[in-house]
This record gives C-alpha cells, sequence and structure tokens, in this order.
C-alpha cells in the first residue's frame, strides 16, 4: 500500500471516507494528484458485514456522543444519540439505502421559487441544475443507478407492490423502482442484488454502491492513495498567510500526527465538518476557519421524516429484499397550494423486527403495541423524505464544557423545526394513510423518526463570501486551499436523498482542484 | 456497556441512544425466587406475546440478573420491584392482569421501568429463537438472499407496470 511522508506538502489531504470524501479523492488519484485521506473509523470488509441489526448497528454506527436541542424529535427520544450516521471507512455509504435521484432544477433556486419564507434562512444555490447536469450523469455512471445509462431497474419487490398498487389508486402517476445505485446485474466488479434485505447493515453482496468497495480500492490501485484508518483529526492548521498547511489528528495507536497537506478537503458528514472548523480556531481565524461569514454551523437540514405502517390482512413479507425499494414522485414538486413550500418523496421502506420494535413507539409497551408488531409479517412501510426549511438557529454548535475522548469539545445539534415542515408532514400522513388503505391496508401505525442521517447545510454554499461558507465548487470563501467535499456545502436541503448529488459536486470539485493545481493557483 | 448509554433519566429512548445490553446472563441470585417471579412476570406483560414460551422472557431476566452485580443496579431493581408491590397494594404478582398493568403504568416513567423495558426490548426482540413466530425471518445472505425464496410473491395486489 502507498503511503506518504507526513512531511510531504504535496499532497491533497482528505478527512473522511464516505460518499464526499472518497469520491473526491478517487477522482484526484486518477489523475495522478497524491492523496491522504484520515478516516476516523475502522476499516470493515464485506465478509465483515451482519445479516443482523442489531449487531450491525453496534458495528458501525458512529457512536461518540452528541447532544440534541431544540423541540426537534431526537431531543427528546434520543437526546444523546441524535444522528444514525456510519463510522468506517465508507462512511455512510455503507448503510445508505441506495436511492439517487437527482434534485430538481428549481430545487437549486428555492428563494427564488418560494419566496421569502418566514423565519426560514432558504438560498439560492450559486450553482445550477444544467451546470450540475453532466456531474449528475457521471455521477449515476459511477454508482450504477438503476434507469439511467442502460441499466435494468430491479424486479419489483413486495413492499413496492404495495407502494405502486396504493399509489396508482389514489391517482398518483409517478411511480418508480427505478434509481437504486444498487446492481441488478454484475457490474463495474460488483455484483447482483439477491434481494438479502439487509442494505442498511452493509451490504454483503457488494451490490449496493458504497465507497468502501468502489472509489477507495479504485484509489488505492493508482498508487495515489494513502487511506488511514481510525484517525481522528483535531484541527486544521494554518500558514502565516491563512492558507491550510496540514492537519493534526490522533492515529489508531493514539498517538497525534501531524500530515502537511497542499489542499484540504473536510468531509466528514454534516455534524464533523462544522466541528472540525469550529475546532481550528486561532488567533488568524478566532470563531473558526472559513467562517468570517458566521455561517459555519449554521442552516443543518436534515429532511422532514415519519413513517407509517400500514396492516394487511394478507402477508407483505416486506423485509424480503431492497430495503426502500420504490418511490413515489408526485409529491416531490413546489405546489404551494398544498400549504407548505418544497417537496417530498414518498418512499417505500421496511424495518426487521428488531429496529421496528425499537423505533416502532419509542416509549411503546403492552397489548396494543405487541399486537402491531405480532402483525409484523402483514405491514408494509411508507417513508417521508421531505425538503425541511433552513434556519440560522440550527446547526452545530461546541458544548462549553464536555469533552469527548480525543480532547474535543463534544457537538450539540440543535433544531427549532419550521411550522412548513409541521405542514408537510402533516399532507403526508394523510397522503399515507390513503396510498396504504386503498392497497388495502385495515389499520395504520405512525411512526415518529427521531434520528437523522440526512446531515446536510452546515457550511452553506452562496456566491457571496458574507452569505455562506463556500462557493459553487466547495472552495471556502476564506481559506483557498481548504474545500468542503460533502453535504455540508448544500445550501439547502431539496426533496431528494443526498448522496447522488453529493456524489456529483465531489466529482466536480476534484475537476476543479485539479484544474487549480495545474494552473498553480493552488 | 455504559449504564448512561441506554439509562438517559426518565426519557424515552431510541435505537439511536440504544446499544444492546451485554449483561452475563445469570439465574437466581442475588434475587429472590419472589423476585425472579416478579421481574419474569413483569418483562411478560411489558411485551406480551401469547404465543412464546417462557424460555426468551427467562433469558431477559437473566440479563437482568447479571446487571445486578452492579450494587447500584441491583438496589434500583429490588426497590422497583418494592415500589410494585406498593402501587398494587400487595402482591403485584398476585393481581389479574388489568391490575398489573394499572400498577406498572404508575411506575413507567422510572429508570427502574425503563431498564426493564430496555432490557427486554433489545433481549427480546434481538433473540433470533422468537423471530420465527413473527414471520420475520432474519438473515438471509447464508441462504441466498430472497431473490428465489419469495422477495415477489405477493400476489392479491396487480404487477405493478413500472
Amino acid at each position: 500500500m502507498t503511503q506518504f511522508d507526513k512531511t510531504d506538502n504535496s499532497v491533497v489531504v482528505v478527512i473522511g471516507s464516505g460518499a464526499g470524501g472518497a469520491t473526491v479523492a478517487h477522482e484526484l488519484c486518477e489523475k495522478g494528484i497524491k492523496v491522504v485521506v484520515l478516516e476516523a473509523g475502522p476499516r470493515f470488509t464485506i465478509d465483515d458485514f451482519h445479516n443482523n441489526e442489531l449487531a450491525a448497528y453496534q458495528q458501525l454506527t458512529w457512536a461518540d456522543k452528541r447532544y440534541a436541542t431544540g423541540d426537534w424529535p431526537a431531543a427528546t427520544l434520543a437526546p444523546e444519540g441524535p444522528n444514525w450516521i456510519v463510522k468506517a471507512v465508507g462512511g455512510s455509504t455503507v448503510h445508505w439505502n441506495g436511492l439517487s435521484f437527482r434534485a430538481q432544477p428549481h430545487e437549486f433556486k428555492p428563494l427564488t421559487t418560494y419566496g421569502e419564507v418566514e423565519g426560514a434562512s432558504l438560498a439560492d444555490w450559486p450553482v445550477t441544475y444544467d451546470e450540475l447536469d453532466p456531474y449528475y450523469s457521471r455521477a449515476e455512471d459511477k454508482m450504477g443507478v438503476t434507469g439511467t445509462h442502460g441499466i435494468q431497474r430491479h424486479p419489483a419487490n413486495n413492499n413496492y407492490k404495495v407502494l405502486y398498487n396504493g399509489a396508482q389508486r389514489i391517482g398518483y402517476t409517478q411511480i418508480s423502482n427505478a434509481r437504486q445505485a444498487i446492481n441488478s446485474e454484475f457490474r463495474d466488479g460488483r455484483g447482483a442484488c439477491i434481494q438479502l434485505g439487509f442494505c442498511n447493515q452493509g451490504c454483503k453482496m457488494g451490490a449496493k454502491w458504497s465507497t468502501l468497495y468502489s472509489e477507495i480500492p479504485k484509489a488505492e490501485e493508482t498508487g495515489n492513495l494513502d487511506l488511514r484508518s481510525g484517525c481522528m483529526v483535531l484541527r486544521v492548521e494554518h500558514d502565516k498567510a491563512g492558507n491550510a498547511s496540514g492537519v493534526v489528528y490522533v492515529d489508531a495507536e493514539g498517538v497525534e500526527q501531524r500530515q502537511s497537506a497542499r489542499v484540504v478537503c473536510v468531509a466528514g458528514n454534516a455534524i464533523e465538518t462544522p466541528r472540525l472548523l469550529l475546532n481550528s480556531n486561532s488567533s488568524l481565524f478566532p470563531d473558526g476557519m472559513a467562517n468570517s461569514s458566521g455561517e459555519v454551523g449554521r442552516n443543518y437540514v436534515r429532511h422532514v421524516g415519519a413513517i407509517v405502517f400500514g396492516e394487511f390482512d394478507k402477508p407483505v413479507n416486506m423485509h424480503r429484499g431492497i430495503t426502500v425499494p420504490g418511490t413515489v414522485f408526485d409529491e416531490a414538486k413546489f405546489d404551494p397550494t398544498r400549504g407548505f413550500a418544497g417537496g417530498y418523496l414518498i418512499e417505500a421502506v421496511s424495518l426487521g423486527l428488531t429496529n421496528l420494535a425499537v423505533v416502532g413507539d419509542a416509549a411503546g409497551w403492552g397489548r396494543d403495541y405487541t399486537g402491531f408488531l405480532e402483525k409484523y409479517d402483514h405491514l408494509a412501510g411508507v417513508l417521508l423524505n421531505g425538503e425541511d426549511m433552513p434556519r440560522s438557529q440550527n446547526g452545530v454548535s461546541l458544548h462549553d464544557t464536555e469533552r469527548d475522548q480525543y480532547g474535543l469539545p463534544v457537538p450539540i445539534i440543535h433544531v427549532e423545526e419550521h411550522d412548513n415542515d409541521h405542514a408537510m408532514s402533516a399532507h403526508f400522513k394523510i397522503q399515507a394513510e390513503a396510498l396504504l388503505g386503498a392497497a388495502g391496508s385495515t389499520k395504520n401505525h405512525h411512526v415518529v423518526t427521531a434520528a437523522a442521517t440526512h446531515n446536510m447545510g452546515t457550511c452553506r454554499m452562496s456566491a457571496a463570501a458574507d452569505k455562506g461558507v463556500v462557493n459553487s465548487f466547495g472552495r471556502t470563501h476564506d481559506v483557498k486551499n481548504l474545500f468542503i467535499s460533502d453535504g455540508s456545502q448544500f445550501t439547502t436541503a431539496t426533496a431528494e436523498n443526498p448522496t447522488l448529488t453529493i456524489v456529483a459536486l465531489a466529482i466536480r470539485q476534484a475537476d476543479h482542484i485539479a484544474a487549480e493545481m495545474s494552473a498553480k493557483n493552488l | 456497556m455504559k449504564r448512561r448509554t441506554f439509562l438517559a433519566g426518565s426519557s424515552v429512548l431510541t435505537i439511536a441512544t440504544l446499544a444492546l445490553p451485554q449483561y452475563p446472563v445469570r439465574a437466581g441470585e442475588p434475587f429472590t425466587d419472589a423476585q425472579s417471579a416478579a421481574l419474569l412476570r413483569m418483562v411478560k406483560d411489558i411485551f406480551p406475546h401469547d404465543a412464546l414460551s417462557d424460555e426468551p422472557y427467562q433469558a431477559v431476566v437473566g440479563q437482568l440478573t447479571g446487571a445486578a452485580a452492579d450494587p447500584n443496579m441491583l438496589a434500583m431493581l429490588r426497590d422497583g420491584l418494592t415500589a410494585l408491590d406498593a402501587a398494587a397494594e400487595g402482591a403485584w404478582i398476585d393481581r389479574g392482569e388489568a391490575d398489573r398493568i394499572t400498577a406498572l403504568k404508575t411506575v413507567e416513567s422510572t429508570p427502574f421501568f425503563i431498564t426493564v423495558r430496555v432490557t427486554s426490548l433489545f433481549g427480546l426482540y434481538g433473540n433470533p429463537a422468537i423471530w420465527p413466530a413473527f414471520g420475520y425471518e432474519g438473515a438471509s445472505y447464508e441462504q441466498g438472499g430472497y431473490l428465489f425464496r419469495g422477495f415477489d410473491d405477493l400476489d392479491w395486489l396487480p404487477e405493478p407496470l413500472s
């Protein structure tokens, strides 16, 4: 394996190996650029994954302490663990569902499209859909998204049959089981899906795209990648001119190290990324690195979420096969007559019995609850994934006194939900009940989702340096060789699952970094 | 596993804060037979499934008994059972189901109840032995997934056209 010297100041240092970090690293390696990736978690192989919800949760989850405050469900239901993301090589691409819709053109201009929404910090992205279009295409090809590039859709599984028929019967027309970054046939060195039903536990077929077994080994084959797992970055350092000069981290043996850098890309997920910038304060950057705007850590968005399970007279067996096997897109449009701005996706979803018992009702017990669980193989689920309103006060800050195992201040994630989010959620619940009822459900069970998995917006993109943290290439306005490469750079949430857009932005960013390095601007 | 991870005051808990309690499974000591019987009754009342035998519930009591090697945990569980008897104005275990549930509701926000509930939640629903009773088939990789084992066998709705 390639190893670069820690004093080598010609390398690009990428912090994090998930969708954003590993993609930008791989793209740079293919262009002949030397990259060091620092990943906080351990490196697993496909053989290590568990077809078991509890074992996988314990193996993969980022369990370092975080506090949730505000009025979102996590503040009461998961006050010390409000985010379900992965701490391992591959990041949250290990446990993601694979759903890969593009954000819609108007969603890059939410302020222009929706108008000012009181109490929200809506802003237009400094990049347009048309500019991203070719990168979306490259991302879909890279990830093997079904229904694009001639890639076959998967056959309909049981849970999708319920979604499809219910949706069709209430008049929806945009119903699809395509747009999955899950191989329907052998492609790009990865096997085909055999409907394991454990997408969120690490795909044991490697059919679902994950940087763990796609971008990272490909980057390693170039000889230009030095991946160091078990390495938690403490701070980014800068030179007298204010350019990033290296990063200080604790290695897998617990020893503090420093890696010099020509360019630094931060991709630690939208909690850890702003946390690292805030922790990288100095006399030159008293409020944290790249934070002259004061926007680092603000405008946190995580999608409006909820789940409804319908009970049916006949068996469904939702657990057999792809976890999120299909989507209704009809409500993803902008239509203010519904009483809210933004749109949402309705996604079929299944949970195993263990996770269903845990999240079905966070305080549930007694015969009502166990009666619901006993219907397990007669249940079908639908999930809300909608655009939540960004708010300046929502975001990531540092605890005044409490430190984690690395000596870093514990992050606090604060969310005050906007009325628009509640209006959207209420609309979904009515539509979900109608959909499930039309498919034949006799009873519906509503689940509050506490833990956020789509974390975005905490280092938002903006054209103006005083309105956001990074420009349209994810380059920080304040530090010319410091980039944000994950969902933190999203200006707003959009209604779609974020991974495809993260990957498209990362490919575009890598092209930009390489061009700027060639031009000696970096 | 640290206790704070599943004992966040009186707040309700979710998978995001929880890890499977990994207590050694023990029987008997430090509990009396009556206390062990009351714990078993309580675990069954919290998650009643008439189709299940006592065995998976006993396994949860074994986990609680193992956890009680910690003196603080032992005191909390013993005191909790005492409080339950007080709420039932007599031996809680001898009351009918409706009365037992009424008594449990008076303690449901206590660390005692939350500890027993959360231990039962993971101990019971994380136990593969009970899954067949629910129609949950669990691990599938070793059997080739569900591609040839019914992933699309729902036949009471028309086949999707897209």
